[in-house]
């Protein structure tokens, strides 16, 4: 990613995935951003960032993808990372049960540290390993109609299955829902705002230098 | 899915994983000068280094250890750490850890968590290593972990523990890294280790005051833009093994750290982020992208360089004097989250009763955890004994100039 480069666009969404520890989280986002995938991506620890930029009917869309460590005692820390999110992806395993019934309490915690408007989506990985299924799509669909979920989708990010699909669907509907808003861009300019006025601070003050 | 468990071949020694079993002292002193193999002045510097480190193993003298371990190059290669890195531990040649049987390391509570971690460590292992042999040291890796677990039953794994340990049991091999990693999780990994993330994280408030105390800007910088500590986090409890590609880095820092206090790799932190200072204040002020900048650590960072300068960072700053700062840090954060906490109870309940004035219950401050957290930072900062030596140890590796050099 280019840092330097101050990119225009149209929309700028904050998107974060949570599930269990091995459920595919990494994969599914590297799938996404690369088209690549890898078998072994080591553990995530802490978070992760990527940003993608996608371009829907000529509008310019910027997402910020925060991919999160799966396991419980890393939660107190990805939780303040859910806050501020757009939308949230909630994956599990198709082929692990536990993977799904955990599925409730991430809900839990999304519904306390996100705002309501939060729009979340089931995504079931791994959907190449049919012949280990242990969970229908049929159980996920009532889940996700149950807990007032955007949509489920069941995707494999080794067959790059419903991958772009599924990113590409839910952005449709964050345009669709913030059509006639500008409060994301003009957070930025903001924080932009407040860097310039900190580096005429910075000429002034100088800074003690580190040798 | 899980690793085959069938009988696999003993895994054969191959570059950073070679380390003669048992190889005595006095044959490395021989073989010595063949190992190196650069220029001729630090072909020489290092043979004189690792004369001195063989002497203090066979002396087992821990205060100059500490000093050749944190001086340039460390202990300069694994045949050295492996004899080297026991000692500098405390640990004797009797220490041994019985091995339970399958059934006990199985039914323990993190197992599962492990195969997956170890399933995914691909690739923390040399890239030419065939794969049957890598299978056979993720089966190792595995026992090793849930060996070090089932002997400390207060100790919980966490995702990065694997790091560390396939760190060690690439340099000096299964029985030692068990009885090396006994010993670290009991003393400079056992903050990670508890059941929570709490003390961790408050080890982590230590780095914007450490970086402030040299550039107030940059802390100034780095807090406007929100970016958290998460992003040293894998440091942290990794010891940068997640993070650095070359192993040689890795247990180069490895012999630094164990050498070191608990709090040295957040002074490494530090110095990271204090080194890459332009390009942060040169990217824009936001967490995405502060994150991602600091996150990914150049392949080319001058890691010797860095290594004395989060030394210096100990030795002007040490914990002691950073701990008010780190304290306000943690306060801040307690609070912010009971507020949270306030506002959701109150959402809560205004969904549950249609009811608009809730008073929010703020919890106590001063819980018993809270103290806890504190006396038992406090028992690094004050405690002294670990603290004085290495300060001792760091003051005179920097004062050595046959080894910086």
């Amino acid at each position: 990613m280019d840092s330097d480069e101050v990119e225009q666009f149209d929309y700028l969404f904050k998107i974060v995935l949570i599930g269990d520890a091995g459920v595919g989280k990494t994969c599914i986002v590297q799938r996404f951003k690369s088209g690549l995938f890898m078998e072994q991506y080591g553990s995530t620890i802490g978070v992760d960032f990527t940003m993608k930029t996608i371009v829907i009917d000529d509008k310019k869309i910027k997402l910020q993808i925060w991919d999160t460590a799966g396991q419980e005692r890393f939660k107190t820390i990805t939780q303040s990372y859910y806050r501020s999110a757009h939308a949230v992806l909630l994956v599990y395993d198709i082929t692990k049960e536990k993977s799904f019934e955990n599925i409730e309490k991430w809900l839990e915690d999304v519904r306390k540290y996100t705002g309501n408007n939060v729009l979340k989506v089931l995504i079931g990985n791994k959907c190449d390993l049919e012949q280990a299924r242990r969970i229908s799509t049929e159980k996920a669909k009532l889940f996700s109609e149950k807990y007032n979920m955007f949509s489920m989708i069941e995707v494999s990010a080794k067959d790059c299955c419903n991958i772009n699909e599924s990113f590409i669907n839910l952005t449709k509907e964050l345009v669709s829902l913030h059509s006639d808003s500008k409060f994301i861009s003009n957070d930025i300019n903001l924080v932009l705002g407040e860097r310039e006025r900190q580096t005429e601070e910075r000429g002034r003050y100088g800074t003690r230098e580190y040798r | 899915m899980t690793i085959s468990r069938t009988p696999s071949p003993a895994p054969p020694s191959r570059n950073s994983c070679e380390s003669c079993p048992n190889s005595p002292a006095s044959r490395l002193r021989n073989n010595y000068k063949r190992s190196s193999s650069s220029p001729a002045g630090n072909r020489q510097k290092r043979d004189l280094k690792g004369k001195a480190i063989l002497e203090a193993v066979d002396k087992s003298d821990v205060v100059t250890l500490k000093q050749l371990a944190i001086s340039r190059e460390g202990f300069i290669n694994n045949d050295l750490r492996k004899l080297a890195w026991p000692k500098l531990l405390g640990l004797s040649e009797n220490d041994r850890i019985e091995r339970p049987s399958d059934e006990v390391l199985h039914a323990h509570k993190d197992y599962n968590q492990v195969v997956l971690d170890v399933n995914r460590s691909v690739k923390r292992f040399p890239p030419g290593m065939e794969e049957e042999v890598r299978l056979s040291y993720q089966d190792i890796l595995i026992d090793v972990i849930m060996r070090v677990l089932v002997n400390n039953e207060g100790l919980n794994y966490y995702q990065g523990y694997h790091d560390v340990c396939v760190t060690f049991l690439l340099v000096v091999g299964e029985e030692l890294t068990v009885t090396l990693m006994d010993k670290l999780s009991k003393s400079h990994l056992r903050e990670f280790m508890d059941v929570n993330m709490d003390r961790t994280n408050h080890m982590l408030d230590y780095l914007f005051p450490i970086i402030g105390m040299v550039n107030s800007e940059l802390r100034r910088f780095l807090e406007l833009s929100e970016v958290g500590t998460i992003f040293a986090l894998s440091w942290l409890i990794t010891w940068f093994g997640h993070v650095l590609n070359e192993f040689s880095s890795i247990v180069r820092l490895y012999d630094f750290f164990i050498a070191c206090h608990p709090l040295m790799a957040v002074y490494m932190g530090a110095a990271v982020v204090l080194d890459r200072k332009n390009e942060v204040m040169d990217c824009q002020c936001e967490m995405p992208f502060v994150h991602s900048l600091l996150s990914n650590i150049p392949p080319e960072i001058p890691l010797e360089k860095l290594v004395s300068q989060a030394g210096l960072l100990y030795i002007r700053f040490p914990p002691e004097t950073v701990e008010l700062e780190a304290r306000i840090l943690l306060e801040n954060r307690k609070r912010e989250q009971r507020e949270r906490d306030a506002r959701i109870a109150e959402m809560k309940l205004k969904r549950q009763n249609g009811s608009r004035i809730v008073k929010s219950k703020s919890a106590d401050f001063h819980s018993k955890s809270d103290k806890a957290m504190f006396y038992s930072v406090i028992k690094w900062t004050v405690g002294g004994v670990v603290a004085a030596v290495t300060v001792a140890a760091v003051s005179k590796s920097f004062g050595l100039n046959w080894v910086v050099w």
